[in-house]
């Protein structure tokens, strides 16, 4: 178990290597901080350019710049904005809660949605309301989740003003971005929990418990549905890469003050130490829930615990 | 949003007859697939205006059932376009983007994944590794860097798409290349001396043809979703050209007062994507019910 969770860990830290690799050089490809932040502010001479250069550390080589940022990253040190010369981290810390608040939300209303309503399917297979529930899916997997999210802002915000358009002025500014987000999840997450279930409960020891009189309440929730969780729980590990992208677009329909918004923001002013931190921060998130999502496949099903 | 679409999900032992719902099903996939296969060939032809004529006594005219006398079924935009002339044109940037980045990428990823299970070795370790890489890297974040590099336009967006998606074809490829390479009929044709490239080409790409296919399908749908979103962000195609997630980003500033400029567009893309599914399920269901 312990050389798993090393080798695993060694292969996640190569991956992390590489993306900030590719996200450090790629970032100095798109245009220089210095002349983007004297735009609108008149044309800056070639003295003040070298020296911001040299306030930045982007005039030393592209390989000393990132050995740089990398070890002093080891440190939990991201460095300094060029913009707004504030640490790194602590635009990081302000702005995470919010991409976190939407993500877990979001997450907790695809659940909520998605497993009644696949359990419901699976139990009543081919019949009306499970065709109804898989239309219902597919139109989900259809929507582009900012159309979804402008839509649900035209009928919520705008008709019935039953909740704010966009931005964040307290809990309640969560409910729109929370239910774009769930819905488009649960929609993939009906048609998964379903087809689990549906497989389960095709095994021979669902029919013991059925043929020793056990109540098909206690069949479906206790041998069913936790044998139907494993495939469901790899997939939403699988789909969290997929899930920040949803994030990052939603934060900017719902001008919502998160990490997307922060990191689009950033690459526009080029200011590369929070570009990097961002990538840094939300690569690890995903690492890091891979990591969980594998490691709880022993506790779900002890037949595939690791040696 | 994910960069590939969720083919591989549970294990199907529990298959039945179809429903009565999938030859309907089919057909509706079908006739959107193509209505908007029409829309992008013929647009010129059925479109009723002009995609840049701007009349700016009609700005924001409402759908013509709600505005009589207008000469505007779906209504306009900000600056008086005839949102169905866009809609029709747009159809030509989502099935381009969506046709092209699937069509390469499918292709690339099939020969690094037939190669690579086929010969094995370092080739295949080098191919798996940088598969791996390619796939935990969260597309949004890829996508935001390359474009940001690259420029925004058409060719970008699919580029950014193929760089990210080769790696899907190539782990199924491989897998189904690994599934019949031992097969005692592969083994018969090599020890008869049929050169590799043949024996890839006549016995193990048939093998692999149908997974493939199913994941293209599905692949199209996403690829359309992805680049109206990336679109959408500003980091799409020309917000000059017509296009659906361009509408919508345009139309985001008149969300209190016209319905109708978010409304449509948004409709397009969701009937065309979900034209592209109902196709993909339905060749799901018949090719490869193991995908399922």
């Amino acid at each position: 178990m312990i050389r798993y969770i090393a080798a695993r860990t060694g292969g996640a830290l190569a991956v992390l290597a590489a993306i900030t690799l590719f996200v450090a050089f790629g970032i100095r490809l798109t245009g220089d901080p210095a002349v983007a932040l004297f735009q609108g502010a008149g044309a800056p001479s070639t003295q003040d350019i070298q020296r911001m250069h040299q306030a930045f550390g982007t005039d030393r080589p592209f390989l000393v710049q990132y050995l740089r940022f990398a070890t002093a990253a080891l440190r939990g040190d991201l460095g300094t904005s060029f913009r707004s010369g504030e640490a790194v981290s602590s635009l990081i810390a302000e702005r995470a809660g919010a991409t976190l608040a939407l993500a877990v939300g979001g997450m907790i209303v695809a659940l909520a949605v998605a497993f009644p309503m696949g359990t419901y399917a699976a139990m009543h297979r081919d019949a009306l309301s499970d065709f109804l529930i898989r239309v219902g899916s597919l139109l989900g997997l259809s929507f582009p989740n900012f159309w979804l999210g402008i839509m649900l802002i035209l009928i919520l915000a705008v008709r019935f003003r039953l909740v704010p358009p966009s931005g964040y002025i307290g809990p309640v500014s969560l409910v729109l971005p929370c239910l774009t987000l769930g819905v488009i999840l649960a929609s993939t997450l009906v048609r998964l929990v379903r087809a689990s279930l549906l497989d389960t409960l095709g095994q021979p020891y669902i029919r013991t418990a059925r043929a020793k009189g056990m109540p098909e309440r206690i069949v479906i929730t206790r041998h069913g549905l936790r044998n139907a969780l494993l495939p469901v729980v790899t997939f939403i590990g699988l789909q969290f890469g997929g899930l920040l992208g949803g994030v990052v677009i939603l934060e900017n329909v719902f001008a919502w003050p998160g990490l997307g918004q922060l990191a689009l923001e950033a690459v526009s002013y080029r200011d590369y130490p929070v570009v990097q931190g961002v990538v840094v921060v939300l690569a690890l998130g995903v690492i890091a829930v891979n990591l969980v999502v594998d490691l709880s496949y022993g506790l779900l099903n002890p037949r595939i615990r690791v040696g | 949003m994910d960069s590939a679409p969720a083919v591989a999900t549970a294990p199907a032992s529990v298959r039945r007859a179809a429903p009565v719902g999938l030859r309907l099903t089919l057909l509706v996939g079908l006739t959107l697939v193509g209505l908007s296969l029409m829309a992008a060939a013929a647009a010129p032809v059925l479109a009723p205006y002009d995609p840049q004529a701007a009349d700016l006594h009609a700005r924001l005219t409402p759908p013509a059932w709600l505005a009589p006398g207008s000469r505007y079924l779906l209504g306009t935009d900000a600056i008086g376009r005839d949102i169905l002339t866009r809609i029709i044109y747009g159809a030509r940037i989502s099935l381009t983007v969506g046709l092209v980045s699937v069509a390469l990428s499918s292709f690339a990823g099939t020969a690094l994944g037939l190669t690579a299970g086929y010969y094995g070795g370092w080739w295949d370790e080098a191919m798996m590794r940088f598969a791996d890489l390619q796939l935990s890297f969260p597309f949004i974040l890829f996508a935001l860097i390359m474009i940001a590099v690259l420029g925004p336009g058409l060719s970008r967006i699919i580029l950014v798409l193929v760089v990210t998606q080769w790696a899907a074809y190539a782990r199924l490829v491989r897998s189904e290349t690994l599934s019949v390479k031992e097969t005692e009929y592969i083994q018969a044709a090599r020890a008869l001396g049929i050169r590799d490239g043949r024996v890839i080409w006549r016995h193990v790409l048939p093998n692999a043809l149908g997974a493939v296919m199913v994941l293209a399908t599905l692949s199209i749908a996403n690829n359309i979703l992805l680049e109206a979103a990336l679109t959408f962000l500003g980091l799409g195609v020309d917000p000059a050209v017509p296009s659906w997630g361009g509408m919508l980003a345009d139309s985001r500033n008149y969300i209190q007062t016209a319905w109708w400029d978010s409304t449509f567009p948004g409709l397009a893309i969701m009937l065309t994507v979900m034209g592209f599914n109902l196709v993909g399920d339905w060749l799901r269901d018949k090719l490869s019910p193991d995908l399922r």
